[in-house]
């Protein structure tokens, strides 16, 4: 009993210690959310294509990287875009498509203002800024 | 016609192969697929590939079972399989375990094959409405979860550690694959290093036959395929909180063998309904689905038969490979030092966690297994410690 009361001890501590040293990590590098945008979740649903400036890395879901300036997701039918920027002002064109065709429709252009990871991929976190172009 | 037969066996091959290893998700290996495609393409047609991907996919989830029950080294699909399928283990009745869930598989499969025309009319409202109500759903079912533990103090406490570790692991995107680490360290390596502590052995006689008992199937199927399929084809949500809301709809699973029957059952049904949902909501729940979407766009409905017939295949194909080769290592596993087998499992899973996810995803697992072991020592219940996706999914379905 008392050997189990200090593994308790024990576990628990190391637990607490542990999680402070990840939420240091956490605090001091995870990209910031500003704001969730006017572009709604659902509304990414749509998303067909990112073109972007002043990126540093993308990295797809499926390892693709991109270091240039323009890069592309074309991954139909994904609710989330799958990339990972690192850089909070860079602004981007999200291609949106209407419900029943593949093909870009139309174009947002955005601040990216935070990118939040999850586990079905990356939640692209972003503030509409004007309509740029359309394309139907 | 025989590059289809091909297709079949060597995706149920395949399928063995990433089922016994630990830490090779069926993602990792429909990644890789769709990486190689381009190459792939000059052999086989896009639809021959997706049936490839999907064998894969549901034998994968059959033969998982096996390292988690055995030898405590999960996938995120299985990881509450670990704790009563080892009460089992220890009981002589591994092999019964691994059975079990198998045989909740082919419930799970033939239910919702049952269902499924009802999903073909009723999916795509179900998934609006529900989706609606996910956070409260998921608050109530993280409520009672605490409340009806024996311990709510404790629970609570494991419960909120938890998911505060899942939630800044998930949201600080360091990681590429943050399952891995966090379920690995919360269910498999805890339970090692806690079998290592406690100096464990195996029962040197294991029981080589089983029995499934009428009740236990059809409340363990029924449950199974009933949250499988409810949770399955919603964002956020997977085969591990269908499991937990199983559970909490179900008082009758908190029997060992209920529970490895419902676990079976939803690991199967998810493979299938993450399939349906594809072609009825043109959304992609799962890594295998979604390499099948870009191999394969716009999938008629002929295409989706042959596909549920490859289901079937690979269904069956799954639970005969599981039960020939849960029957064999056990047999081997019981003649082992199995302090000294968990020993290297431990160690593989170091291994496999730094070079997927790197010395940030070492950190998590470690502090994963010394969260994971707490339940074993304070007598709440392991359930608990799935605060660490709970959380951050009501969070995320509350726009936070």
């Amino acid at each position: 009993m008392n050997q189990n009361n200090n593994y308790t001890k024990i576990f628990f501590v190391l637990s607490i210690i542990g999680l402070i040293l990840v939420l240091f990590v956490y605090l001091t590098f995870a990209p910031k959310k500003i704001a969730v945008a006017d572009m709604s979740v659902d509304m990414l649903n749509y998303v067909v294509a990112v073109e972007g400036v002043a990126t540093k890395i993308v990295k797809s879901k499926f390892n693709r990287e991109f270091h240039d300036n323009t890069f592309c997701l074309c991954m139909r039918n994904e609710t989330r875009a799958h990339f990972t920027l690192t850089d909070e002002n860079s602004e981007i064109v999200v291609y949106l498509r209407n419900s029943d065709l593949y093909v870009p429709s139309s174009g947002e252009k955005v601040n990216v203002v935070g990118i939040v990871n999850y586990w079905y991929g990356v939640v692209l976190f972003a503030e509409r800024v004007e309509k740029v172009k359309n394309n139907a | 016609m025989l590059d289809f037969v091909f297709v079949l066996f060597v995706g149920a091959l395949v399928g063995v192969f990433t089922g016994l290893m630990p830490g090779i998700h069926i993602n990792t290996i429909a990644a890789g697929l769709l990486a190689t495609s381009v190459f792939l393409l000059n052999y086989f047609s896009p639809f021959e590939i997706s049936i490839f991907i999907l064998v894969v996919a549901i034998v994968h989830s059959f033969v998982d079972f096996i390292p988690s029950i055995y030898l405590g080294a999960p996938e995120p699909e299985t990881a509450l399989s670990i704790l009563p399928g080892h009460q089992l283990l220890m009981k002589g009745q591994g092999y019964e375990a691994v059975a079990l869930t198998v045989f909740g598989g082919i419930f799970g499969f033939l239910f919702v094959l049952g269902l499924s025309p009802l999903l073909f009319f009723f999916l795509n409202a179900f998934y609006f409405f529900v989706e609606q109500y996910m956070a409260f759903i998921l608050i109530i079912i993280s409520l009672l979860l605490i409340l009806r533990d024996p311990k709510i103090f404790w629970a609570a406490t494991i419960f909120l550690l938890s998911g505060a570790l899942g939630f800044m692991v998930l949201r600080a995107g360091f990681i590429d694959k943050p399952l891995f680490p966090m379920l690995s360290g919360l269910f498999g390596a805890s339970f090692l290093l806690f079998s290592i502590l406690h100096k464990t052995t195996l029962p040197p006689k294991q029981d080589l036959n089983f029995k499934v008992y009428k009740s236990e199937s059809l409340q363990g199927g029924i449950t199974g395929t009933i949250a499988g399929t409810a949770l399955s084809f919603l964002p956020g949500v997977g085969p591990a909180q269908a499991n937990i809301l199983a559970m909490e709809i179900n008082p009758a699973l908190r029997n060992v063998r209920t529970f490895l029957i419902a676990t079976g059952a939803i690991n199967t049904v998810n493979v299938f309904v993450c399939l349906l949902t594809l072609y009825l909501l043109e959304k992609t729940r799962s890594g295998a689905v979604v390499a099948i979407s870009i191999i394969s766009p716009n999938l008629v409905l002929n295409e989706i038969f042959v596909l549920i017939a490859a289901c079937f295949f690979a269904v069956f194909a799954g639970a005969v490979l599981t039960l020939f080769l849960g029957k064999h290592f056990i047999k081997i596993f019981a003649l082992l030092d199995y302090i000294l087998l968990i020993k290297i499992v431990l160690l593989f899973l170091f291994c496999m966690v730094v070079f997927m996810c790197g010395f940030y995803g070492l950190l998590v697992f470690t502090i994963a297994m010394f969260l994971g072991i707490l339940p074993n020592y304070v007598g709440c219940r392991h359930s608990q410690l799935m605060g660490v996706l709970l959380v951050p999914t009501i969070l995320w379905f509350l726009g936070i």
